[in-house]
């Protein structure tokens, strides 16, 4: 740690400027490297009837200082790979049972076997992300709350958690899991200082969060810190919250549906301010939503999801304008936009999301698909390019030539 | 004088089926020791509207204006604070038992999530059955037969007409998704062929790719029957898919109101501009210039003086900070320009009074 500068004013003009020295100033452009690539990510939980896998197979890199949406319907699998890439799966019924999640061409998966520890660090690792030992986001988890408080008191730092809670960060959709609702907002806040910056001296907490407050569009930040969660609005505690995890200064933010439970109105102010964080930091940041508006709006890539598979994934204009997955293809003409005839009937995907027990074999969408063939129902169609930086896991562009894909859909 | 006319595919006709006029209702707040009334709560102040028949009236607004507030009271679930609400011109609050109830017949709601307003120890069967029973029990006009196998099939083309095939009646309501409980929910509402149908949030719940198959479900049944509707939501794309007429509400008031297309094409609220650009569109060539609106909304205990939405309105004047703004049709057809006497294009905002 430089001992010269406060941190405080370190993390400011980190805050303050694109300069934050080894990483970015290298001026040429950084956008191409990859910064977090999952690759075939398998993870699985005990149910009643028995193990089933909730994701399956997935893959995506994330670039660096950009923002890669993802989205999918309920239960297709979007909060479990983010779970998975911050170490945080339910233990022991949640499991990556293959793949590799590489952080800066580090393996985060190989990191996590080599802790005899690996559960309960994870554990601690996400109560202290959060805050201190706290009960609640734990019980998120699926944590008994006495495990956690014994878990929690112990602050020796392992890898894992050095780069989790620290260079990668997470919001969630709903503030109060992870706020202490017992515990101010500035005592909450200086928590996370003291975890990644021991050196760090109270007063330059409490100026570092005032700030990082201010940064979030909070504008009386000097009285929020002495406030408690319930004392604010649903917007507020969503900022308080995203200013705690960019108060570690992460390089990655994973932000799991950050304005679903918030309106419109609202939503706008929040993701407008992510932006102009993202861009202000040089952050690479994964939005999770449902919302395809959501996605065309604030992110530069996007991976589709459907049945914990990656159905489809592409830069956003290329995604929106020429879709190749059926799935993809269906969801985009079912919205109600405001472009459409009003009143007129919308095009649908017949039928619904099976439950993971009741996924077909082969393709995961072939029970919907119009355009399902034989070799749909037994063969799981693996993911190709047919159009560079444009990936689709689908049999209808593995087996037809490239040139009829296009007249297919126009 | 009934002067049918055609918009968009559903016939409207000039009589207002649903009136409800100068519509507010207070909850109070208890607090303290000894639960002492400390202050009221405005959910819903002085709304008025008319929905012709045939007609749908689309109610928007953000968490807490008074969107569901507003819907039960039209079902005459909660005792009103003040106004009335009016069914074929009868005042629904004014008739008293057994002709209330059949009255309230006549208007049905169909809830965000079925599953909590679903009886979970009958059978869809039963639970669709008990509503005949209800039914001819308090009315004259017998509907559905008596008999018990005709019943059955009655029963049998409902699911249908709802795209649920005759199985379903044996099961229970947790063995459906969500859009499987939404059909049972809209068959329940519409079994007794009731005139008006209250929608409140119909589709949030739903996955998206369901969504537009219970969207296409309304519109058709609502066509087929002849249905007057008021379609509660905080989504504004669904909103102007299914509706004819459309309220802004912010705050517990309506701040806006106009056909479907001129609140998308002409906004003339600041608050509906600030609303209309705040929708994320699914398309990345689209560029918009976003309002982003400063602040949050305030507690509906203490709205603000004046226009309630002046704390976070770009173009606040003085008098809005002392005046309440009415939703005057004369004044702001000048300015609009838009809609007609039938149905005026009006707002409520002191920059179209002056
Ligand atoms: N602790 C758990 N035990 C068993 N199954 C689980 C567990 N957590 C998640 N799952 C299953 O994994 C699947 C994916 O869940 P996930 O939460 O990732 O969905 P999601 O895409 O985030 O959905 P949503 O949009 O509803 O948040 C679901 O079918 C879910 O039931
Ligand atoms: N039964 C009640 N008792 C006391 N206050 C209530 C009651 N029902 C609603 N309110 C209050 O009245 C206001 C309006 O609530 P309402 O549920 O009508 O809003 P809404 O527009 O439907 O919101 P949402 O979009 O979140 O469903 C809110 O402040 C709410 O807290
Ligand atoms: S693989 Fe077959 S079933 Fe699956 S989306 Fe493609 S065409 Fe449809
Ligand atoms: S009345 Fe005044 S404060 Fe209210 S919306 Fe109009 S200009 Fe804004
Ligand atoms: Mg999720
Ligand atoms: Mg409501």
């Amino acid at each position: 740690m430089a001992n010269a500068t406060p941190l405080h004013q370190l993390i400011l003009k980190r805050l303050h400027s694109n300069d934050n020295g080894e990483e970015c100033s290298s001026g040429r452009d950084m956008k191409n490297d990859i910064i977090l690539n999952v690759s075939n990510l398998v993870v699985s939980f005990n149910t009643e009837n028995g193990r089933v896998r909730a994701v399956d197979g997935v893959g995506f890199k994330l670039r660096k200082a950009t923002t890669l949406g993802i989205v999918g319907e309920s239960g297709c699998g979007k909060s479990v790979t983010a779970l998975s890439i911050m170490g945080l799966l339910p233990k022991p019924s949640g499991q990556i049972e293959y793949g590799t999640i590489e952080f800066k061409g580090q393996d985060l998966v190989s990191l996590m076997g080599k802790s005899t520890l690996q559960g309960k660090s994870d554990v601690r690792i996400g109560a202290a992300l959060l805050g201190k030992p706290n009960i609640k986001a734990s019980q998120a988890f699926g944590l008994k709350s006495d495990e956690i408080i014994s878990q929690g008191e112990s602050g020796k730092l392992y890898d894992m958690q050095k780069i989790r809670g620290r260079q990668i960060s997470m919001i969630f959709q709903e503030p109060m899991t992870a706020l202490n609702p017992v515990q101010k907002i500035g005592v909450q806040m200086n928590e996370v200082y003291q975890l990644h910056f021991p050196q760090m001296r109270r007063r330059d907490m409490d100026n570092a969060s005032i700030s990082m407050l201010a940064q979030v569009g909070i504008a009386t930040p000097d009285k929020v810190i002495r406030q408690y969660p319930h004392e604010l609005s649903g917007g507020m505690r969503q900022r308080v919250m995203i200013a705690m995890a960019l108060s570690s200064k992460p390089d990655i933010l994973i932000a799991d549906e950050p304005t679903t439970a918030l309106d419109v109105t609202v939503q706008a102010q929040i993701l407008d301010m992510v932006n102009e964080l993202q861009t202000k930091l040089a952050m690479s940041v994964i939005l999770i939503t449902h919302d395809l508006g959501v996605i065309a709006e604030n992110c530069d890539d996007a991976v589709v999801m459907y049945g914990g598979r990656v159905a489809e994934r592409a830069g956003v204009a290329e995604l929106f304008s020429d879709p190749l997955h059926p799935y993809t293809q269906g969801l985009l003409k079912s919205i109600p936009g405001l472009s459409r005839a009003p009143r007129s009937i919308l095009p649908t995907i017949k039928g619904q999301v099976p439950s993971l027990e009741k996924m077909p074999s082969g393709c995961r969408f072939s029970n919907r698909c119009d355009h399902v063939m034989e070799i749909c129902r037994s063969v799981v169609p693996f993911e190709i390019e047919p159009v560079k930086g444009h990936f689709v896991a689908c049999h209808k562009y593995s087996i037809t030539p490239r040139s009829d894909i296009f007249k297919s859909h126009y | 004088m009934v002067q049918g006319y055609i918009k968009g595919e559903s016939a409207i006709e000039d009589i207002p089926i649903l009136q409800v006029t100068r519509l507010t209702k207070h909850f109070p707040v208890h607090g303290g020791i000894f639960l002492r009334k400390q202050g009221v709560i405005h959910a819903v102040d002085d709304v008025s509207f008319d929905v012709r028949k045939g007609q749908t009236l689309g109610l928007v607004g953000e968490s807490g204006c008074g969107k569901t507030t507003l819907g039960r009271c039209i079902m005459g679930l909660y005792p009103l604070s003040g106004g009335s609400v009016k069914l074929h011109g009868q005042n629904i609050n004014d008739v008293t038992g057994k002709e209330m109830k059949a009255l309230r017949l006549k208007m049905q709601m169909i809830f965000q999530d079925p599953f909590e307003s679903l009886n979970s120890r009958h059978t869809v069967g039963e639970i669709l059955e008990e509503k005949y029973i209800i039914h001819n029990r308090l009315s004259n006009k017998k509907i559905g037969s008596v008999n018990s196998t005709s019943r059955r099939q009655e029963i049998v083309r409902l699911l249908e007409r709802v795209g649920l095939s005759e199985q379903a009646m044996a099961k229970f309501p947790h063995e459906f998704s969500g859009g499987q409980r939404q059909r049972i929910g809209i068959a329940r509402a519409i079994s007794l062929e009731p005139e008006v149908l209250i929608c409140d949030e119909p589709v949030s719940a739903l996955d998206v790719s369901v969504q537009s198959q219970i969207l296409n479900l309304m519109l058709t049944l609502q066509k087929d029957m002849g249905l007057t509707s008021v379609f509660i939501s905080h989504d504004l794309a669904v909103v102007r898919h299914v509706s004819d007429l459309i309220a802004v509400m912010y705050l517990g008031k309506i701040v806006e109101m106009a056909e479907a297309e001129y609140i998308y094409s002409r906004p003339m609220h600041p608050y509906t501009k600030a609303l209309l650009s705040a929708i994320p569109v699914p398309d990345p060539q689209a560029k918009r210039e976003r309002i982003i609106l400063k602040g949050e909304i305030p507690s509906p205990r203490n709205p603000p003086d004046g226009c309630r939405f002046h704390t976070r309105c770009e173009y606040v004047m003085d008098i809005c900070r002392q005046e309440v703004p009415l939703l005057n049709s004369e004044e702001s057809l000048k300015y609009t320009g838009t809609g007609d006497s039938n149905s005026p294009h009006m707002v409520a905002c002191h920059l179209y009074s002056i």
